[in-house]
């Protein structure tokens, strides 16, 4: 790219499509300049149509030359305040990252954020600990965000048809656009939008809503089921949201959700999950855990009882553990039906909510019906867990006084016409809606359709105007948490190619296209304040301070016993609705059950275009780089297919042609099916299958019988992890909880033989020796470790291809293995880094020394000196070298540089690289604390996996120091290393996994007192 | 020549023809060089050297993209490159072990097939030395791998084997090279001595280094002839044992064994004499050297190969009973992968070629049947690079944690590679057989029955 001032004084005088002539010649050549432009820029310019010829067309004209020299110059100058640092601004030192609170959200997941910047680039995104989504930790997708922002396949320019635009003629038309709908009251403007969690957003609709009041809004969100919103509530109206507070809760049953890992607020789910979870001497209690499902999810595999059930048969499971809990039922007895091993499963669910009344919790799924969070909801009144494990937030409306229609009735009022314009703001019905298709047909009739959004879209390409809006780190804004807590969501850029937020261009629509995002969000907060707590108007500024910094305004659920106390609500009385619906049929198992869920790392495909996410492990399966259709081991038997047999999954006349994958733990004749993946539009062509033609309305989440056949040809999958039997092989303990508080036990784990090693042995230095201790026990297998630490280590995303042939990258993989009975297999998920062995058999073998240990106890990689013989990575007993085979980092790609941690060496081709236990951070800290004079306090230095981890399951820090928080770690009776025998002596142990299935049901029983 | 039914089995069947006469020899084997090149020659190199393009290709690549191009992964960051180099470098060991080891136990018969097998030790080096640089992730630094003076003050690493292969194989190429090229020596003279015109007597001059014939010159000769084969006797031993312990340092069950030195060492005579029955039999029967290699040479060479396959086979069963007797679950582990294993294939081939097949040397008949052996000794150098292979790869893919296991296979560019070195290794033999007397007249002679009578 060069210096881009430069290069656009070329273009403006050399190859700029002229807009005024000089020489004849220079007007002739005019035509030849545009056809070079549109060789050059696949969407360039075409030839207008005899029809337009007209005001707007030269104006459109005139914004594409405009645009074009744009784009011949790669990025566009900023507009605003470009004059150079005169003086250095204060904190602004070269080589130390500043860090910005935000809040970024995904779907109706908002997770509050720390964004590190290196000299104004957003490099790195941590959790803010401050936030009850994050506490601390960020998911898969938070990690993935900052690839996002660099992916050079975002939208770039204004687009009018295939023609580029400018922003001012954008909002030239939004200007007649604003005139029409004055005339007429907005009649025929429709606004679709995703999950809007936005006060200020739902403030500009609002004044949108106001202003125009014949025009709709409605919302549209991939990946989540309508209707449960709705069922908790015995009122109309705006239904409260539960709140589940999972470190209260002993027993815990999850009927489909995967509260761990895919729900609002699932981080802190999670870390209040695995504080349960570690049991000590001190702390003898553990909660337990029951699943039913279909596949296992994240959740599932941390379960002590998961029971591997149909979707469709959930509900009747509810209804089942309903009446087993002695709630009266109207209905016949619902139990009938179900087979003996689900029966088995409720019924020592059910005694172990009774035993734990008020500190039990049964949470509906988020793909299921109504019926079973109205069942769930009952359940959790009856037991007295309101109030202690389950309270309730008030759904945020912004004021408005009606909810946001679907997207079915967008569509119904297209195809009957009613509707003249569509604003479109990021998302995706095009591709993600059921029934795709139609939503494309009834789209057609639309006379002005606009689109906004981070990429061009299947859903773009139908729209007259293309906006491409900025990604949350470029714009401001405002997200409320699952708990009500709400950010201020501020940008760490300028947008890198002239986007603008969404906020702004709604702005634009309501006429004022001057207006930016700051300014609308602080207006919102300051009238927000004069009406609130916060009032007094001199205060704002400290609020407004405040709350930039802290990342939270403090108002959230979990902050304000008040405010949750508003929220509560009284039991549902039992009544004959209920009743009637106690008694779902119970599913004939005979007919295969086809079940849509999102893509665990691509969520509804829009992330199609993140290299890291496609290529991170999906959980369970490990596969990346696209997704296969998920049965189990005897449906598969029964129909011959194995791991990556192709079949055709009919439904009703529609097919997909998929690749098939045996998990272990699935439901039999069902089938799950991930969206989001088979993206015609996105970075790198299609990945994967969509599976979208399969949906209809009414039938997007689960449906009964569907066919499958045999294709008869293998599609390569790219599977990180190809076996997952453990061979009898002592990888991951797994003790219950008994043995885990048993003398035995622990004496037996302790009992090592003595080994002796040829070399001598490293004299104990002083000074701080780094050690990590991994606890399987709190370990839910999310992978948001794998991904923290390609962002943080530059680590090269190497496509599906070479995937398969086993030269994934990723420094910290994790390894899932099933044991036992391949229908009820026990999941344990066990992540593996470099060890940091003291003696490293890597080190013995290479031939250059550049695999060396430092004094720290650390196993170092001096790239500059590797010659690349692999050796090491064959002597590697854990296998987490990881080497270039080919030159995978991107030297090419201009903006991907910015994404780059500048601490980090970017890697060659030839070259190996593993886990260094992020040795820039341990660096850092010793600048600091020989700049500051201070020693190292224990938990200062923070890897990038331990940051991010939502259970705290990974612990780092000075293993000299007895009083560290992994000294005690590794001290505890749990503690082990892999493969000790080889006396490689690892600096990372893991903890022993404990598992809590209790007594036998019949113990349980005599216990109970024979009551269940 | 006589049949051999007809052969006393109490004696010892002749080394040489019985008509040979000096003359003979000089007219017959120098012959082969001053004859004007022959059709048949020129299609056997010129398809040898499309495989050496092949080769260059396939470097080319290589070095362009990245070992990437190849089928190496983790777990298995070896492949096709290692496996040939071991398999390369035991061919060599034939060659030395006939010329040095043979001639100090005054095995009279080696002298016609010495030459010609210390040709192949060296161009088999040739092939092997390629890949432990083609192999590197960056082949451009290979020379960190030896201790020069660096400015940087960096030294390598002297505990890694890898190391001591440098030095192994290098020290070998060297004393390969000076062992052949003394030897020749007398043979240069001779063919200056043949030489028709000035331009040849000059070249051959160069390369005879002086050489007059002289009594003196024969005893220098002999002395410097026997102090080289003492250099090079060790290294038979040596060089194959530091490569074994490439693997045998390392931790990988499969490879962590006290048994390799002398099961490589053996595995590497059995795969080089091999190599050598390969070659001689078609160079024998096209260049008519029935008198010079007799059947007695390829009854001998058979009976090497029924030894050394059992000593292989040796190794084999220990490994398995070690794997079994020391009670480690890896190693145990490892075995019956190998056998029960996705690479199930890779053990049958192994013991079919490397086992199976020598046990029928133990009859003369087949011993003495051409097409026989011809086919034995192919079945032995495939079944030797199986063998390499199942070492390198089936070792490596299912090591300590499975969680990590994977799978191998050769890409395009590995059989590439390796079908290159074929042809760069054939079109050096082609260049040897026309340019430089393939069997070492001078020793030769020293066997010629003269008077005739004096045999019996």
């Amino acid at each position: 790219m060069g210096n881009p001032v430069f290069v656009q004084i070329e273009n403006s005088t050399g190859r700029q499509a002229p807009r005024y002539w000089r020489t004849l010649a220079e007007y002739r050549n005019k035509e030849s300049l545009a056809e070079q432009s549109s060789a050059e820029f696949t969407h360039a310019i075409d030839d207008p149509s005899p029809m337009q010829v007209g005001r707007r067309t030269v104006l459109s004209y005139l914004a594409a030359s405009a645009g074009l020299a744009g784009l011949s110059a790669c990025t566009s100058l900023p507009e605003r305040e470009i004059v150079p640092f005169v003086q250095q601004p204060e904190y602004l030192v070269p080589g130390k990252p500043r860090y910005y609170a935000t809040a970024m959200q995904m779907g109706d997941r908002v997770v509050g954020l720390l964004a590190e910047t290196h000299l104004g680039r957003p490099t790195k995104l941590e959790g803010n600990p401050s936030h009850p989504a994050s506490l601390g930790a960020t998911g898969i997708f938070a990690q993935a965000e900052i690839l996002t922002l660099w992916d050079p396949d975002r939208a770039a320019t204004v687009r009018r048809g295939r023609n580029t635009s400018t922003w001012a003629a954008f909002a030239i038309e939004a200007g007649h656009l604003r005139e029409r709908m004055q005339r007429d009251q907005g009649r025929g403007f429709r606004l679709l939008t995703g999950a809007v969690r936005s006060p200020s957003m739902l403030a500009t609709i609002g004044e949108l809503l106001r202003q125009f009041p014949e025009a709709r809004w409605h919302t549209f969100e991939a990946a989540r089921r309508e209707e449960p919103a709705a069922a908790g509530s015995p009122s109309s109206g705006n239904p409260p949201v539960p709140v589940y507070r999972i470190a209260a809760a002993d027993a815990i049953v999850s009927l489909d959700a995967d509260f761990l890992h895919g729900m609002p607020g699932s981080l802190a789910h999670a870390r209040e999950f695995a504080s349960r979870r570690r049991p000590s001497a001190e702390q003898p209690s553990m909660n337990r855990l029951y699943v039913a499902e279909p596949t296992p999810s994240v959740t599932g595999s941390c379960a002590d009882h998961r029971l591997a059930a149909r979707c469709d048969s959930i509900p009747a499971i509810a209804g089942v553990l309903r009446e087993e809990l002695g709630l009266p039922s109207q209905g016949p007895a619902a139990s009938r039906g179900l087979g003996a091993e689900a029966r088995e499963w409720v019924r020592k669910a059910a005694a172990d909510l009774q035993r734990n009344r008020g500190r039990s919790l049964v949470i509906p799924g988020e793909f299921q019906p109504a019926l079973v969070h109205q069942l769930a909801n009952q359940m959790n009144a009856f037991l007295g867990n309101e109030g202690s494990t389950v309270v309730w937030a008030d759904a945020d409306t912004g004021g408005l006084s009606s909810e946001p229609g679907t997207l079915q009735s967008l569509v119904e009022d297209m195809e009957a016409g009613a509707v003249n314009t569509l604003l479109i703001l990021d998302t995706n019905p095009a591709y993600s809606a059921p029934e795709a298709k139609r939503v494309a047909q009834a789209m057609e009739k639309v006379a002005l359709r606009l689109h906004a959004g981070l990429y061009e879209t299947e859903t773009s390409r139908l729209c007259h105007w293309n906006l491409p809006m900025a990604h949350f780190l470029e714009s401001w804004g405002d997200l409320r948490a699952f708990d009500g807590t709400c950010s201020i969501v501020q940008p760490t850029i300028r947008p890198l190619k002239g986007q603008k937020p969404a906020l702004e261009i709604l702005a634009t629509v309501l006429g004022a296209p001057l207006m930016t995002d700051a300014e609308i969000v602080r207006n919102h907060w300051r009238r927000e304040a004069a009406s609130n707590r916060e009032s007094e108007a001199a205060e704002f500024d400290l609020f407004w301070r405040r709350s930039l910094r802290d990342g939270v305004i403090r108002r959230g659920i979990l902050f304000n016993s008040e405010v949750s106390a508003v929220g509560s609500r009284a039991p549902v009385e039992n009544g004959p609705a209920v009743g009637r619906a106690v008694a779902p049929p119970i599913p004939s198992d005979s007919k295969i059950e086809l079940v849509f869920r999102p893509d665990p790392t691509l969520y509804d495909g829009r992330y199609a275009s993140n290299g890291w996410l496609q290529e991170l492990p999906k959980p369970i399966t490990s596969l990346t780089w696209g997704n296969a259709a998920l049965i189990s081991a005897g449906t598969a038997g029964r129909l011959g297919l194995e791991s990556g047999d192709a079949v055709e999954i009919g439904l009703g006349g529609r097919s997909i042609e998929i690749p098939v994958w045996i998990v272990p733990g699935h439901a039999e004749n069902s089938v799950v099916l991930h969206l989001g993946n088979g993206r015609e539009k996105a970075g790198g062509g299609r990945v994967g299958v969509d599976v979208n033609p399969l949906r209809t309305w009414g039938a997007e989440w689960n449906v009964r019988g569907a066919t499958i056949r045999k294709l008869g040809h293998q599609v390569p999958l790219a599977a990180r992890q190809h076996h997952q039997n453990m061979e009898n092989r002592d990888l991951i303990r797994s003790w219950t909880l008994d043995e885990a508080l048993s003398k035995e036990k622990a004496a037996s784990a302790a009992l090592k033989p003595e080994l002796l090693s040829l070399y001598p042995e490293r004299p104990v230095r002083d000074g701080p020796q780094w050690g990590m201790s991994i606890d399987l026990s709190a370990c839910i297998g999310c992978g948001a470790c794998t991904i923290a630490c390609q962002a943080e280590n530059n680590i090269s995303v190497v496509g599906a291809e070479e995937v398969r042939r086993g030269r994934i990258m990723h420094w910290i993989r994790l390894d899932t293995y099933f044991e036992g009975d391949p229908s009820a297999p026990g999941i344990y998920h066990q992540p593996v880094p470099c060890m940091q062995c003291e003696n490293a058999p890597c080190e013995v073998v290479c031939p250059v020394g550049a695999t060396a240990h430092s004094e720290e106890g650390l196993n170092q990689m001096v790239y500059n000196r590797c010659v690349g013989t692999r050796y090491c990575s064959n002597n590697c007993p854990y296998k987490v070298r990881r080497f270039n085979f080919f030159q995978y980092a991107d030297y090419e790609t201009g903006s991907l540089k910015g994404q780059r941690n500048p601490d980090v060496s970017v890697r060659s081709r030839g070259v190996m690289e593993k886990c260094t236990y992020c040795v820039q951070r341990i660096e850092a800290a010793k600048i600091r604390s020989k700049v500051n004079d201070q020693p190292i306090a224990d938990g200062q230095i923070v890897t990038a996996c331990q940051q991010v981890c939502p259970t705290e399951a990974i612990v780092f820090g000075n293993i000299a120091d007895p009083g560290s928080k992994v000294s005690r770690a590794k001290s505890g009776s749990r503690n082990y290393t892999l493969l000790d025998e080889l006396n490689t002596r690892p600096r990372t142990s893991y903890l022993a996994c404990v598992r809590n299935p209790g007594n036998d049901l019949a113990e349980l029983r005599e216990s109970e007192g024979g009551t269940v | 020549m006589p049949a051999l039914r007809q052969l006393d089995p109490l004696e010892r069947p002749p080394v040489i023809g019985e008509d040979v006469r000096y003359e003979d020899v000089n007219r017959r084997i120098a012959g082969i060089v001053t004859a004007p090149t022959s059709k048949g020659w020129l299609i056997g190199f010129g398809v040898a050297f499309l495989f050496v393009m092949l080769f260059m290709a396939a470097v080319t690549y290589l070095f362009a993209r990245g070992i990437g191009i190849w089928g190496v992964n983790v777990p298995v960051a070896w492949g096709f490159a290692i496996v040939n180099f071991v398999w390369w470098i035991g061919i060599g060991h034939a060659g030395t072990l006939i010329s040095a080891i043979l001639l100090l136990l005054h095995q009279e018969w080696r002298t016609s097939i010495n030459r010609f097998t210390e040709a192949m030790t060296l161009f088999a080096v040739a092939c092997a030395g390629v890949f432990p640089i083609l192999h590197l992730g960056r082949p451009w630094f290979f020379y960190w791998l030896f201790p020069y003076p660096s400015e940087m003050q960096i030294w390598p690493q002297f505990r890694s084997p890898l190391m001591w292969d440098v030095f192994a194989v290098s020290t070998y190429g060297t004393v390969s090279l000076l062992f052949w090229y003394v030897g020749l020596i007398p043979d240069f003279a001779t063919m200056r001595d043949l030489a028709q015109t000035r331009g040849k007597r000059l070249l051959w001059g160069v390369f005879a280094l002086g050489w007059r014939g002289s009594a003196h010159h024969w005893k220098q000769y002999q002395m410097a002839y026997l102090l080289l084969a003492g250099l090079a006797t060790p290294l038979v031993v040596s060089v194959h044992s530091i490569v074994s312990l490439d693997f045998s340092v390392g931790i990988v069950p499969g490879w962590h064994s006290t048994i390799f030195p002398p099961y490589f060492v053996a595995g590497a005579i059995f795969s080089g004499f091999a190599m050598v029955v390969t070659l001689i039999l078609p160079i024998r029967h096209f260049y008519h050297l029935e008198d010079f290699i007799t059947i007695r040479h390829l009854d001998n060479m058979a009976k090497i190969l029924l030894v050394t396959g059992l000593i292989v086979g040796y190794g084999y069963l220990m490994e398995t009973f070690i794997a079994w007797y020391s009670g480690n679950i890896f190693e145990r582990f490892m075995v019956l992968n190998r056998i029960f294993g996705p690479y199930w294939w890779v053990w049958a081939i192994v013991i079919f070629c490397n086992v199976m097949t020598p046990q029928i040397f133990w009859s003369k008949r087949m011993r003495v049947n051409l097409p026989v052996l011809f086919a034995a000794s192919l079945a032995i150098n495939v079944g030797m690079w199986v063998e390499r292979y199942m070492i390198v790869v089936v070792s490596l893919h299912r090591d300590f944690m499975p969680g990590a296991w994977g799978m191998y296979s050769g890409t395009f560019w590995d059989w590439s590679t390796l079908l290159g070195t074929f042809g760069l290794f054939l079109a050096l033999l082609f260049l040897f057989i026309r340019g430089i007397p393939m069997l070492s007249m001078a020793e030769l002679r020293e066997l010629v029955p003269s008077p005739r009578k004096e045999r019996k």
